[in-house]
């Protein structure tokens, strides 16, 4: 049974193809989402740290779109492709013969694509491209019938945005050095004594940077940061908060910008706080492209906003935060991260990606909980670690993070009255990324990432047991148990 | 290293001697056979008119590259008895012999290279980049010459290649030639001819390679499509075929008496790849067992001009007992 047509024209193959290609830096396989009016390509990748899609709207995108939704359940059709195999089909096919001549014949006059599913038998994409020579390829693919998974992103709370020319950005990587992992992005005051001066163009930060890696006495890999300071004007819109420094990683930032260039989009940023997503967009012709990024950072700022063009935008009367609390939690250090890194006097050098932690009012009960939960856990873990700024590595979040994950989150200083050790039940009115990991739309509720976290660790804990002196007896007070007694019995701890 | 042209070029004639302007083409056409297994040796077979190079691939494949003597700016075969017509045949390693043939043209560039190599050489290179050598050696008509000589039955195939005033001589070891088994193709029943581009066939080959299949399937048939390749065994990246549907554009010659099915390993239809990229137009043709020949025509400038040379493949089909296991294995997996 013939569940969709669509017919794509030599332009559109390669639109198709350059999304696949992007597509195909963040992972191996997609998920294609059918519907009437649109087609979606999303994939996630291994760490589910990067979420990416691509929204083709069916009627502008391609022609002859017939979707045969009956028997679909919510008038949708979905299946998950490896990329790698899609790859060739859709590529250019204008110049590969040597010959001249031929090569402009050999051009794709349209390509054809159906999806036959019988009930789990015949189920093909199949994808025909003819060429104007009259040579036509048949591709047939098969699928997997897997339901997509999506990202959540709560716009509402996304209260900073940026828009830039991808151009401009696209200049920007040209002197991002080879190796660097990371990108802080961050909004700075030209001036220190001007802050009144609502007009002065505050200057965004690219700094981009890599931590030092030490393997027993071998130094695996240096320090290394480099600071692009861009003015706002730059920048089509601005409204961020001042040193409100967000990381997100290079390749994924890397990967957006090239296709970003390639269609010649304005790439519009919203984010609100580390430790949630970022999110990355632009329109194209005829399609749409969203990107979620997992972040991670720092606030140092006093919650001074900045607007281009609207000088009256500032909220300069918030209460600067406890500058003595704040140097007491001062840990900066390019040792190799470690929760019991001794805190070193600051450093204000520009070029640091975050040079203060946020006055963080944690209970040292809670600190030192989280320092021995890194210190007494898995492998993974830690490696998970080094890739993250080493003045957060000092001070482990406290929350839920999945020890696969890329970010962990962090607790805002706002935020301290949350239950923040609570699983996050789906039904619950926790924002939709309280999780380390971008949350899954779908099936997988970030509870579920939770408590496998914590019965992972937690028997660890207890036969291990703890060689911190600050470890605590109990686990933090306000953690829903996770296992059941009768699960830890045989561990022979309860008799 | 031994001169062969040395004192025994006085006792009596080499066998064989023959002499190059230029490497390039002879290059070029043999590294299209350099497929070979089992020591990747080749078979010479050196005749009057022209000297022929043949290799196989696991006595499945085969290739056979015919270079007339208009391609050589002498050319000489002295066989000592004039009754006896055995021409001389011998195996020698391909991979020597082109790594040979590389060297021709080497001194001139390393001493381009090292010219530049001076203070003035952004102005030597804008001369050098734009406009050809006025000095050059074949600018000057300074013989630059690659010089075969096989001096007797059994001897080494000496290479003499002399550059202006650097001679390079290199002797290959020669081996005993094989018995003649060659892929028999039978000429009296042809199923089908087809003469087309050749671009047209690598693409459709470029279609189906990312598929990653083990065998590919050629179907030639008298109605649309024409000649069709389809990928089949393969992994679960799915299947390809590729068709030929406007046969007045694509096939300048088309002549199928019936359908004509056979399959063939795909690893060796690409070893003809690199035929398919030099060559400017191919024959294909299939006898009644199902062997399929390929000509290849390749335009060689030789000494006397441009003249063709043609590269000949042979294929032997898989036998359709792995045929119908691979539906067999389809069906199974809900194809």
């Amino acid at each position: 049974m013939t569940l969709l047509n669509f017919t794509l024209s030599e332009e559109g193959v390669a639109v198709f193809h350059d999304a696949l290609v992007c597509l195909n830096k963040f992972s191996d396989s997609l998920c294609l989402e059918v519907r009437a009016d649109r087609l979606v390509l999303t994939t996630f990748n291994s760490t589910k740290s990067a979420y990416a899609r691509f929204t083709f709207d069916s009627h502008r995108f391609c022609s002859n779109y017939r979707f045969d939704a009956t028997g679909q359940r919510h008038g949708r059709f979905y299946c998950a492709m490896l990329i790698h195999s899609l790859l060739p089909i859709f590529v250019r096919r204008s110049a590969p013969s040597s010959q001249a001549g031929i090569s402009s014949e050999s051009s794709i006059e349209r390509c054809d694509v159906t999806i036959e599913d019988d009930a789990g038998r015949n189920s093909r994409f199949i994808a025909r491209v003819v060429k104007r020579n009259g040579i036509s390829a048949t591709h047939r693919l098969p699928f997997e019938n897997l339901p997509p998974v999506h990202a959540k992103f709560d716009k509402e709370a996304a209260v900073n945005m940026w828009v830039a020319p991808a151009r401009n950005l696209r200049q920007l990587l040209d002197h991002f050095s080879p190796g660097t992992e990371l990108l802080d992005i961050h909004l700075e005051d030209p001036d220190p004594n001007s802050q009144q001066d609502d007009d002065a163009e505050g200057v965004i930060n690219f700094t981009c940077f890599t931590e030092k890696t030490v393997s027993g006495d071998q130094v695996l890999k240096k320090p290394l940061h480099t600071s692009i300071a861009v003015s706002s004007v730059e920048f089509a819109e601005m409204s961020m908060e001042e040193k409100l420094h967000i990381t997100i990683t290079v390749k994924d930032f890397k990967s957006i910008v090239y296709h970003a260039n390639m269609i010649n989009g304005d790439v519009t940023a919203r984010f609100s706080t580390p430790a949630k997503p970022m999110q990355l967009s632009y329109p194209g012709d005829g399609f749409n492209c969203e990107f979620l990024l997992m972040t991670v950072g720092e606030r140092t700022g006093d919650g001074t906003r900045r607007k281009k063009n609207k000088p009256n935008g500032t909220n300069s009367n918030r209460p600067a935060l406890d500058t003595a609390s704040r140097a007491g939690s001062v840990a900066r250090s390019s040792m190799p991260p470690h929760p019991d890194a001794s805190p070193t006097p600051r450093a204000s050098e520009q070029h640091r990606p975050s040079s203060a932690m946020p006055p963080r009012v944690g209970t040292p009960t809670m600190s030192a909980a989280a320092a021995s939960r890194v210190s007494g856990s898995v492998v993974p873990r830690s490696q998970a670690w080094k890739l993250r700024p080493s003045n957060i590595v000092a001070h482990p979040p406290r929350s839920n993070y999945d020890s696969d994950s890329l970010f962990v989150t962090q607790q805002e200083p706002e935020d301290e009255e949350e239950s923040r050790w609570e699983p996050i039940n789906e039904d619950d009115d926790t924002p939709g990324w309280g999780g380390s990991n971008l949350e899954l739309h779908n099936n997988n509720g970030p509870s579920l990432t939770m408590n496998r976290v914590w019965a992972a660790s937690n028997p660890a804990n207890v036969e291990g047991g703890y060689t911190n002196d600050a470890c605590p007896a109990d686990p933090p007070s306000g953690l829903d148990p996770t296992q059941k007694l009768t699960d830890v019995k045989k561990f022979g701890l309860f008799g | 290293m031994s001169d062969p042209l040395g004192a025994e070029e006085t006792q009596a004639k080499p066998l064989f001697m023959a002499v190059l302007n230029s490497t390039k083409q002879l290059y070029q056409v043999l590294k299209c056979l350099n497929f070979s297994t089992g020591g990747s040796k080749v078979h010479i077979q050196i005749s009057q008119d022209s000297i022929r190079f043949s290799a196989e691939y696991g006595r499945t494949m085969q290739g056979v590259a015919d270079l007339s003597h208009e391609l050589f700016s002498s050319y000489e075969l002295n066989l000592p008895d004039e009754d006896d017509l055995t021409l001389p045949r011998f195996q020698i390693s391909l991979p020597a012999l082109l790594e040979t043939l590389q060297i021709f043209g080497a001194a001139e560039q390393a001493s381009r290279a090292g010219k530049d190599s001076d203070g003035y050489s952004n102005v030597r290179n804008y001369r050098s980049n734009h406009r050809p050598d006025a000095f050059s050696n074949q600018a000057v008509g300074l013989g630059n010459t690659c010089t075969f000589v096989y001096l007797e039955e059994g001897s080494r195939l000496s290479i003499v290649i002399q550059e202006s005033n650097i001679t390079t001589t290199c002797n290959l070891a020669t081996y005993l030639a094989d018995h003649e088994n060659d892929i028999p193709f039978d000429r009296q029943s042809i199923n089908f001819k087809i003469i087309m581009l050749s671009p047209h066939l690598l693409d459709s080959l470029a279609e189906l390679a990312p598929s990653g299949p083990s065998r590919v399937t050629i179907v030639i048939s008298d109605r649309s499509p024409y000649l069709s390749l389809s990928s089949s065994g393969t992994s679960n990246l799915g299947s390809t075929s590729v068709d030929f549907g406007k046969a007045r554009e694509l096939l300048e010659t088309f002549d199928a008496t019936d359908r004509w099915v056979q399959s063939f390993q795909f690893d060796m239809i690409k070893y003809a790849t690199e035929a398919m990229r030099i060559s400017q137009k191919v024959s294909l043709r299939g006898d009644g067992q199902g062997v399929l020949n390929a000509q290849f025509l390749i335009p060689v400038e030789g000494a006397q001009g441009v003249s063709p040379c043609f590269l000949d493949f042979l294929f032997v089909p898989s036998i359709e007992v792995d045929e119908e296991e691979t539906e067999v294995f389809g069906v199974a997996n809900g194809d």
